[in-house]
C-alpha cells in the first residue's frame, strides 16, 4: 500500500484568476474575464505557477468577487441568460421555479450536487433579491451569491468527509471530474466528464485517459491551458510584465507585443500543430511568424503553416521571451539564464546563496569588461565556485544574446565568448560553442524530458513550494515504464498526470 | 553553517526561549510610557533601493538628542524642511542605524521581512511564515475592529503578491491584495459609506444595504459550512475569507461618515498605473494621493492600520535627474566605503555614486515627512506610528544588514522620538564576518516589531516572527 505521505493531503483550494475567468465563461456564456481587469489582484504565484492551494480570499479580493458576481448576474439578466436558466413561464409560483433553477444551475456552479442546507440558502437570497421586486431580480440574486460562494470559489479535495483507516483519501468523482477539468482547460466539467464522474467511471484510469485525449482534441480553452502551463514552467510568462531601459534598448517597448506572441504561440505551434515534443520545442530552428523576426535571422518559409525558418536561432530558449526575462533592464544577465536552466529545465537543485551565508555582490559595471568576464568572479571564490560551476556554463553560453535578446557580436566593444562546457554528470554534458549548441543537447536529453513531467506534475498538484511534491517520485518511476513516444510529448506527459494513480487520492490530514 | 528551513515561530507568543535577556530592557522601555495610552493608528511604509549610509549616518560629533538633518546631501533632509512640508518633523522622528532585515534570502524578497520579521521560504517565489504587524494588530487582536476598514494595504505600481513588493501578509506569511489605483483606495476606504442626501437616493441605498447584506450571511454560512469539512491546517485559509467578508459586512452596516469628516472628490483614473506599462511617470502623484487618502481615512477613523509600498520613478527623464533604469543605474553602481559596506567588498567606495542614491532616499523620505505633514494637519500624529524602511541596507550587494529604518509620529509617547540611535555595526567596523561567527552582533528588526507590538499595550509579545534562532526573534529596541 502506498504509504500516505507520498500523497497531497486533502485540501481546498481556490481557483485561481485564469480558472475563475474561464469558470464563468463556460457557465453564464460571457465574454467578460472579471478576474483579468486591472482592478482584480494578481494570482499569489507558487513556484511560478499561478494555480495552487496557497490562493486565499482576503478583504480587497472579497470585495473584487462581489463586484464581479453583481456585474455578471446583472450582465446575464439582461442578455437572456437567466431567463433561459431559469425559466418561469406563468409565474404562478415562483419561487418553484427558483428552486428549480437552483436545483439545474446550482451544481454546475458548485461542481457537485447541493446539500438541502444549501439550497435553502440560496432560496433565501431569492426571498431576499425578489423582495418588493421580481422575479428575475430575485434570480439575478441568486446569481450574485452563487458567484461568490465558497462552493464555486474552492475546488475541493476532501473526499466523502469520512477519515479512512488507512488514511488515504479517494477524491469524490465529481472532484475527479473538476480536477481534470481545471487541470486541462481551466474551467469546469463538461456534460460529458460529469456524467463519466456521476457513473463512477473516472477512478479508471484507462477513462480519464479517454476524457483528457477529448478536451485536448476538442476544447481550445486546453490549448490555452497546456501554454500557460508551459510558460509557467519556463517562467516566460513574466516578459509580461517586464521593461527595459529605452536607451539601451529602445527596440524592446515596440518589439514587446511579437515577442509576447511569440512566447505563447510558438508553444501552441508546437505542442499542438506539430511533432508536440519536448525536442522541437528546444530544439527547433524554425518560429511562428507573430514572433519578432526582424530581431533574427531569418531563412525563408517553416515546417508549418506560419512558420519561418531561423538561422541564428534554436529553440524557445533562443527566442526573445527567455533571454529578456532572464536579464536586467539593461544588460543580460548570465546567472538568471544559468539559473534559469539548472532549476527549471534540467531539475538540478541549487541552494540560494543565502544558505551559504553568502553575501552577493552582483559585479559593477565596468566598460573595459565584457559580461563573462565580469560575471567570471563567481568560479573564482571557492563557495561560490560550488554552484556556479554548474550555473555559469549555461549561463555564459547565451552571451552572443543581449538583455532583450539580440544577436551580438560584441560585447562592451570586445568579442563575446559563448563557449563553455557542462560537466555536471548529466545526459547533456559536453562542449558546446554557443547556446544554440547546448538547446540541441538539452533537446535530446532524458533528464529534460523527466524534469518537464516532473514540472507538470507539481503544476497540477498546486503545492508549490519549490520542493518536490508528494508522490512526485512515484510518478517519474511510472512514467519511466511508459512508451518512448509518451516521454518528451507535451501533452502526452499532461495526459500522464491525470492518468497517474496519484491524480485521484489524497493524504487523510 | 546556519542550518535554515525549520522555524521558530515567536509571534504574537510569550515564549519563554532566549527571552530573559531582554526582559529588563522592556521593563525600561515600559516604565517611562506605563501610564500613557497606546497609540491608535499604524502605518507602515517601504521604499526601495536601500540607502547611502555614508549620507544617513550620524555624523561625527552629533549626539542622539543633538544632530543636523540640513546638511547637502541629507537623505533624512524632508523631517527638517518647514519650507516644504509645513513644519519640522525632527522631534517625531527616530532614526535607526544598525537593524538588519535576516530573511535569509536574496534582498529583494526581504521586503516581505520588514513586517513580518520572518525568514523567506522557498526561494525566489517564497514567502514568510507568519502575518505582518499591522495583520498582527488590526485583524489578530482586533485593533482595527472599532473602524468600518480594518486595515488596507496601498502600493505604487505593483499588485505583484510576493515577498519582493508586499508588506503585509495574512496569516500563514500569506500576502495581502494591494490596492494601486488612489480611485479604488477611495472607494475601498469610503465608497458605501457616501450616500446621497435625497429620498431615492435613501431608498436606493436600503435596498442595496438589504441584498448586500443577505450576500455576505449567505456567502459567510457556505464558507462555514465548508470550513468544518477541512483539515486544521486549511481552515486558517477559510478564517481568512470570513474575516474578510465580516470587514466589507461592516461597510455595509455604515451609514455616514463620522462628524467632521469631510471627503474630496474621488481620484480620477490615471492611464496607467502599472511598472513596466507605462504607468512610471504617473508613481509620484499615485504615491502623493495613496498618502493623502490614508490620511484622510485615519482622520475620518474610517480605518487605524495601513501599509504603502512604494516604488522609484524608473523612466526617462524623471524629476530626480536619476538614470532611467533606478536600479541599475544608481542601486547597483552604489559602491559603498567600509560604513556601507560591511567590510565585503573591502575598499573606500566611490563618493560620487552615494549622491544619486541619497537624492533618491531623500525623495523617498520626502513622501514619509509628507505622510507626518497630512497626519498633523488632522491633528492625529502623536497618536499614529510610522515604520519606514528598506528590504536592503547597501543595495549593490543586496545586503540585508544595515537597513534604514525609521520609526515617526507621536505613538502617544510609547516610543520617544526626536531622536538617533546607531546601534553596533554586525561586526568589527571595516570587517566581514560570518553571522555563523564569534563577531556577529545583530540588531534585527524583529526587536523593531516587539516594540511596537508593545507600544500598542500588547506587553505579553516578547517575540516576533520566524528566526532559526529564537534570540534573532526576541527583544525590544535597546535604548528605545
Amino acid at each position: 500500500m502506498r504509504p500516505p505521505d507520498s500523497l497531497i493531503p486533502a485540501r481546498v483550494r481556490r481557483l485561481a484568476n485564469a480558472e475563475y475567468d474561464g469558470s464563468v465563461q463556460t457557465l453564464l456564456g460571457t465574454q467578460r474575464r472579471p478576474a483579468s481587469d486591472a482592478d482584480f489582484p494578481p494570482d499569489l504565484r507558487r513556484d511560478g505557477f499561478t494555480v495552487n492551494a496557497s490562493q486565499r480570499v482576503d478583504s480587497l479580493i472579497v470585495e473584487r468577487l462581489a463586484d464581479a458576481a453583481d456585474v455578471l448576474a446583472t450582465e446575464a439578466a439582461q442578455n437572456g441568460t437567466l431567463a433561459r436558466l431559469a425559466p418561469c413561464a406563468t409565474k404562478d409560483d415562483p419561487a418553484q421555479c427558483a428552486r428549480q433553477f437552483i436545483g439545474s444551475f446550482g451544481p454546475k456552479v458548485y461542481r457537485r450536487p447541493l446539500i438541502d442546507e444549501e439550497v435553502e440558502a440560496l432560496l433565501a437570497l431569492y426571498t431576499v433579491g425578489a423582495d418588493g421586486a421580481t422575479y428575475e431580480d430575485g434570480i439575478a440574486h441568486v446569481t450574485r451569491g452563487l458567484f461568490q460562494s465558497a462552493g464555486f470559489l474552492y475546488l475541493t479535495e476532501l473526499g466523502v468527509g469520512r477519515r479512512p483507516a488507512d488514511g488515504i483519501v479517494q477524491l469524490t468523482p465529481h472532484e475527479m471530474a473538476a480536477s481534470l477539468a481545471y487541470f486541462l482547460t481551466s474551467a469546469p466539467a463538461d456534460d460529458e466528464l460529469v456524467a463519466k464522474a456521476t457513473s463512477g467511471k473516472l477512478a479508471d484510469p484507462a477513462e480519464r485517459e479517454t476524457q483528457a485525449r477529448r478536451l485536448l482534441a476538442t476544447e481550445p480553452r486546453a490549448q490555452d491551458t497546456a501554454v500557460r502551463l508551459v510558460r509557467e514552467w519556463l517562467g516566460i510568462d513574466r516578459i509580461d510584465g517586464s521593461a527595459k531601459d529605452s536607451l539601451i534598448y529602445p527596440g524592446f517597448e515596440p518589439d514587446k507585443p511579437s515577442i509576447v506572441a511569440e512566447s505563447k504561440d510558438f508553444v501552441r505551434a508546437v505542442a499542438f500543430e506539430s511533432t508536440g515534443n519536448l525536442s522541437e520545442l528546444f530544439g527547433a530552428r524554425w518560429t511562428v511568424n507573430t514572433g519578432p523576426l526582424a530581431l533574427y535571422q531569418t531563412a525563408g518559409s517553416g515546417p508549418i503553416p506560419g512558420s519561418t525558418l531561423l538561422s541564428d536561432r534554436v529553440g524557445i530558449l533562443n527566442q526573445a521571451a527567455f533571454l529578456a526575462t532572464y536579464a536586467q533592464a539593461h544588460e543580460s544577465h548570465p546567472v538568471f539564464r544559468g539559473v534559469a536552466i539548472a532549476r527549471r529545465v534540467t531539475c538540478m537543485g541549487l541552494d540560494s546563496p543565502a544558505s551559504f551565508n553568502i553575501q552577493v555582490v552582483p559585479p559593477l559595471p565596468d566598460p573595459m569588461q565584457t559580461t563573462r568576464e565580469r560575471y567570471s568572479a563567481h568560479s573564482t571564490n571557492e563557495i561560490c565556485a560550488g554552484c556556479h560551476k554548474i550555473i555559469d556554463p549555461f549561463g555564459f553560453s547565451f552571451e552572443h544574446y543581449d538583455g532583450m535578446g539580440g544577436y551580438r557580436d560584441l560585447d562592451h566593444g570586445k568579442s563575446v565568448d559563448s563557449v563553455v562546457e557542462v560537466a555536471v554528470q548529466r545526459d547533456f554534458d559536453g562542449q558546446y560553442g554557443d547556446s544554440n549548441q547546448l538547446a540541441e543537447a538539452l533537446a535530446r536529453s532524458s533528464v529534460v524530458r523527466e524534469c518537464f513531467a516532473r514540472y507538470m506534475f507539481r503544476a497540477a498538484a498546486g503545492t508549490g513550494d519549490g520542493a518536490a511534491t508528494p508522490g512526485e517520485t512515484e510518478f517519474i518511476e511510472a512514467l519511466q515504464q511508459a512508451p518512448n513516444a509518451t516521454r518528451g510529448s507535451i501533452v502526452e506527459t499532461l495526459i500522464s498526470t491525470v492518468k497517474s494513480a496519484q491524480f485521484a487520492v489524497r493524504s487523510a490530514p | 553553517m546556519r542550518a535554515s528551513g525549520r522555524r521558530t515561530f515567536l509571534r504574537g507568543l510569550g515564549l519563554g526561549v532566549g527571552v530573559l535577556p531582554f526582559l529588563r530592557l522592556l521593563e525600561n522601555s515600559r516604565a517611562q510610557a506605563a501610564d500613557l495610552p497606546p497609540p491608535q493608528r499604524f502605518i507602515g511604509v517601504y521604499h526601495p533601493h536601500g540607502v547611502a549610509a555614508e549620507l544617513f549616518t550620524m555624523r561625527d560629533g552629533e549626539t542622539d538628542k543633538n544632530f543636523d538633518l540640513t546638511y547637502p546631501d541629507c537623505p533624512l533632509q524632508p523631517f527638517d524642511d518647514p519650507a516644504t512640508y509645513g513644519k519640522s518633523f525632527k522631534d517625531k522622528i527616530l532614526v535607526v542605524e544598525g537593524v538588519d532585515v535576516l530573511s535569509d534570502t536574496n534582498a529583494h524578497n526581504s521586503a516581505g521581512t520588514i513586517l513580518t520579521g520572518s525568514r523567506i521560504v522557498g526561494g525566489d517565489g517564497g514567502l514568510p511564515w507568519n502575518s505582518s504587524i499591522d495583520q498582527f494588530l488590526a485583524i489578530e487582536n482586533g485593533l482595527g475592529d472599532a473602524t468600518l476598514v480594518p486595515s488596507i494595504a496601498l502600493a505604487v505600481g505593483t499588485k505583484e503578491l510576493s515577498a519582493r513588493e508586499t508588506l503585509s501578509f495574512g496569516k500563514g506569511g500569506v500576502p495581502i491584495s494591494k490596492i494601486i489605483d488612489p480611485g479604488s483606495a477611495f472607494d475601498f476606504l469610503f465608497k458605501r459609506a457616501i450616500v446621497g442626501a435625497d429620498p431615492a437616493a435613501q431608498a436606493q441605498a436600503d435596498r442595496q444595504r438589504k441584498l448586500g447584506k443577505s450576500l455576505i450571511d449567505f456567502v459567510m454560512g457556505d464558507v462555514t459550512r465548508l470550513r468544518a469539512r477541512v483539515s486544521e491546517y486549511e481552515v486558517q485559509k477559510l478564517d481568512q475569507h470570513l474575516d474578510a467578508l465580516r470587514a466589507l459586512e461592516k461597510k455595509w452596516q455604515a451609514v455616514s461618515l463620522p462628524n467632521g469628516c469631510t471627503l474630496p472628490i474621488r481620484p480620477g483614473a490615471f492611464l496607467q498605473l502599472e511598472r513596466h506599462k507605462g504607468g512610471e511617470p504617473y508613481f509620484d502623484a499615485i504615491t502623493d494621493l495613496h498618502i493623502d487618502l490614508l490620511a484622510l481615512g485615519m482622520s475620518c477613523d474610517i480605518t487605524r492600520f495601513g501599509t504603502l509600498v512604494m516604488n522609484d520613478l524608473s523612466y526617462a527623464g524623471n524629476p530626480l535627474g536619476l538614470p532611467e533604469d533606478n536600479h541599475g543605474g544608481m542601486a547597483h553602481t552604489y559602491s559603498a566605503s567600509p560604513l556601507g559596506s560591511s567590510g565585503h567588498p573591502v575598499g573606500t567606495g566611490k563618493p560620487e555614486t552615494w549622491t544619486p542614491l541619497a537624492k533618491f532616499n531623500r525623495y523617498s523620505y520626502g513622501k514619509v515627512a509628507r505622510l507626518l505633514w497630512r497626519l498633523d494637519e488632522y491633528g492625529i500624529l502623536d497618536s499614529t506610528l510610522v515604520y519606514a524602511s528598506s528590504e536592503m541596507g547597501n543595495p549593490a550587494t543586496h545586503s540585508t544588514r544595515n537597513v534604514p529604518t525609521v520609526l515617526a509620529g507621536g505613538a502617544n509617547g510609547k516610543i520617544r522620538m526626536g531622536r538617533r540611535l546607531k546601534y553596533r555595526t554586525d561586526c568589527p567596523l571595516g570587517t566581514w564576518c560570518d553571522d555563523q561567527g564569534p563577531d556577529y552582533e545583530t540588531v534585527s528588526n524583529n526587536r523593531v516589531l516587539v516594540s511596537i507590538a508593545q507600544a500598542f499595550g500588547l506587553d505579553e509579545v516578547v517575540g516576533y516572527g520566524t528566526q532559526a534562532e529564537a534570540q534573532y526573534a526576541t527583544g525590544t529596541l535597546p535604548n528605545l
